[in-house]
């Protein structure tokens, strides 16, 4: 039996002995260091240093900005703003619930914490008025994935860094995907909607309200003008700009809307501990990584792909069904890291631009978000709604279709992705 | 108030390390912009403060179950044979812990024989870099903890897999885990 071949079975058994996979990926590196003799003590050393570039920072600092913008008063503004824009359709709490929650991933980077963030105030409101519960989750559930593709978003920080890719490239790459799907997800809404009498219709649109919502959401709105307005203004690095949304939603949060109490500051720094303890994945893995190299690990997946297929389109295919399996039970941030050195450098051989591959795989780890036995987001909106994940799970189905369709177009055409980043920085040589 | 050390100490540590990362990325952008200055020592203790929260938030995340793991082919398993995977998987677990242990103390002491300081800050980087051992034991002990609550609590499921009514997770962890 080749080495090779014994690495990836040893890593097969320890994940599913249900070892943390931090561990699991460590006792794997280790083994694998020790089979073509190169000292241990390379753990020891990625340890310590993998754990601290300066772009890594930014995971926490968003992590905790959007944990204090959550419970500090900012989802119901942007809900009411969501109202006054689209609340004039049939079902169109449901659309008020993926207007809100397109609005909140520009201030949160995660997908799960934008569903309980909006998902916790329209879910009641949308059963009240007589959805069906599933329904009700579901679109929150769907919507909250959005979370992650429209910029800031931490699974793009953490493809950049194991890729070294740019990461406001990488964020502006994310926003024409993340405003398509949630249109299609509005419009799958507002389909199933219409047919099950869902709602009534609200207040026609008009200006007058929209803007007297937009002024009183005005703080909550500025929110994201500060992110992103200085990322790109070249006022500050991402990490700075985490660092000044976790004041800005103090700030915010305590003299402004007065919601955010000691105990609400101390809950989200004891999340953001937590949140930021998992990282801890990252220091063997990037080890990982690096023995892959050594066992031409990339070389003959690629040879595999190859081989099943000659073409780009379908290796894209095949990779994207591999990864939203595997996105079905592993955490999407582990398979980030873990599946990023095995499929780019064969892909980007095939001339896939990286920042694409990177859109391609935060966006079939949305759909992991979305799809049981392991999806955060089913988990949040099943709580909110107290019905089982099975439940949303079926209720969920139809809200798929936009991610799949989204996929398939990256493939076709991959300007959707390069289009913004090209325009702002330039083409790539 | 020893107990709530005990309970709380990876957890403290944690929040302090995160509130001066946070804080040091402000203070540079204030200093910037404000002060027309800018600092350089605030990136490098930045940096050492995240690592500090990374190991300390996986010592904690170790007592609320928080880290990311494959569980499902273990609970399909009818118990005896689950409890067995999850004996074995944790012993091997064990075995990674002891071989960063062994490692990260080699290279500490390595640390502690040549003097290596810090670019910016000027401090002996034997200091920051003593959080890998650190981390290290905090999480066997941890995964030590688990046991011992399973076993008091009545060996119910699966140790470190089940929540337990002894441990002190409150609503943070079962808000959180769906929010990675």
């Amino acid at each position: 039996m080749s080495d090779a071949l014994l690495v990836v079975i040893a890593f097969v058994v320890f994940t599913l002995l249900g070892m943390p996979l931090f561990a699991a990926v460590g006792l794997t590196t280790a083994l694998a260091l020790w089979l073509i003799d190169i000292p241990v003590t390379l753990l020891a050393q990625t340890a310590f240093t993998s754990l601290q570039p300066f772009p890594l920072l930014t995971i926490p600092l968003f992590v905790l900005a959007g944990r204090l913008m959550e419970t500090g008063g900012m989802a119901p503004r942007m809900i009411a703003i969501a109202h006054s824009l689209v609340g004039a359709y049939r079902g169109s709490m449901a659309m008020v619930t993926i207007f809100a929650c397109s609005l909140f991933a520009a201030l949160s980077g995660s997908g799960p914490a934008t569903t309980a963030a909006i998902g916790s105030v329209t879910i009641p409101e949308m059963v009240r008025q007589g959805y069906k519960p599933r329904f009700a989750a579901a679109v929150a559930a769907s919507a909250g994935a959005l979370g992650s593709m429209i910029p800031p978003s931490n699974l793009m920080i953490i493809y950049c860094l194991v890729a070294e890719e740019s990461i406001p490239r990488m964020f502006l790459a994310g926003v024409v995907p993340g405003l398509g799907v949630a249109l299609m997800l509005m419009v799958v809404a507002y389909v199933i909607a219409a047919r099950r009498g869902y709602g009534t219709t609200g207040q026609p649109f008009s200006f007058r309200p929209m803007l007297r919502a937009v002024w009183d959401g005005k703080w909550a709105v500025f929110a994201p003008v500060l992110i992103l307005g200085g990322i790109y203004g070249g006022v500050f690095t991402p990490t700075e700009a985490a660092a000044v949304a976790v004041f800005y939603a103090l700030f915010i949060g305590t003299v402004v809307y007065r919601e955010l109490t000691w105990h609400k500051f101390v809950d989200a720094l004891r999340f953001t501990a937590l949140m930021t303890g998992i990282l801890i994945i990252i220091a063997p893995s990037l080890a990982f990584g690096q023995v892959l190299a050594f066992y031409d690990m990339p070389q003959q997946v690629q040879a595999l792909l190859d081989t099943v297929a000659a073409n780009p389109f379908w290796v894209m295919v095949i990779v994207g069904l591999i990864l939203i399996a595997v996105g079905t039970f592993m955490e999407s941030l582990a398979q980030i890291i873990l599946f990023t050195p095995i499929f780019l450098p064969g892909l980007e051989a095939m001339g896939v631009d990286p920042i694409v591959f990177g859109i391609f795989m935060v966006m079939s780890c949305e759909i992991g978000f979305l799809t049981p036995p392991l999806g955060g987001n089913l988990n949040v909106a099943a709580r909110l709604t107290n019905i089982s994940i099975e439940q949303v799970s079926i209720g969920v189905l139809p809200f798929i279709l936009p991610y799949v369709i989204m996929m398939l177009v990256m493939i076709v055409f991959p300007e959707v992705i390069t289009f913004l980043p090209d325009l702002v920085y330039g083409a790539r040589n | 108030m020893l107990r709530v050390l005990i309970d709380r100490f990876e957890e403290t540590v944690a929040q302090f390390a995160i509130v001066l990362v946070a804080t040091c990325v402000f203070a540079q952008v204030i200093s910037r912009y404000v002060f027309d200055t800018a600092i350089t020592w605030t990136e490098e203790l930045a940096g050492f403060s995240m690592v500090w929260a990374v190991y300390m938030g996986a010592a904690m995340a170790v007592r609320d179950r928080f880290h990311i793991r494959i569980l499902f082919a273990v609970e399909a398993l009818p118990r005896p044979l689950g409890l067995a995977a999850i004996f074995v998987g944790d012993a091997l677990w064990l075995a990674f812990c002891t071989i960063m242990l062994v490692v990260g103390w080699e290279y500490v002491a390595l640390l502690w024989r040549v003097e290596y300081v810090s670019p910016s800050l000027g401090i002996d980087q034997k200091w920051p870099q003593s959080i890998v051992v650190i981390g290290y034991v905090a999480i066997v002990l941890r995964l030590f903890q688990l046991y011992w609550r399973w076993n008091r609590g009545g060996r119910v499921g699966l140790p470190g897999v089940t929540p337990d009514a002894v441990g002190p997770t409150d609503g943070t962890t079962a808000g959180g885990a769906g929010g990675r």
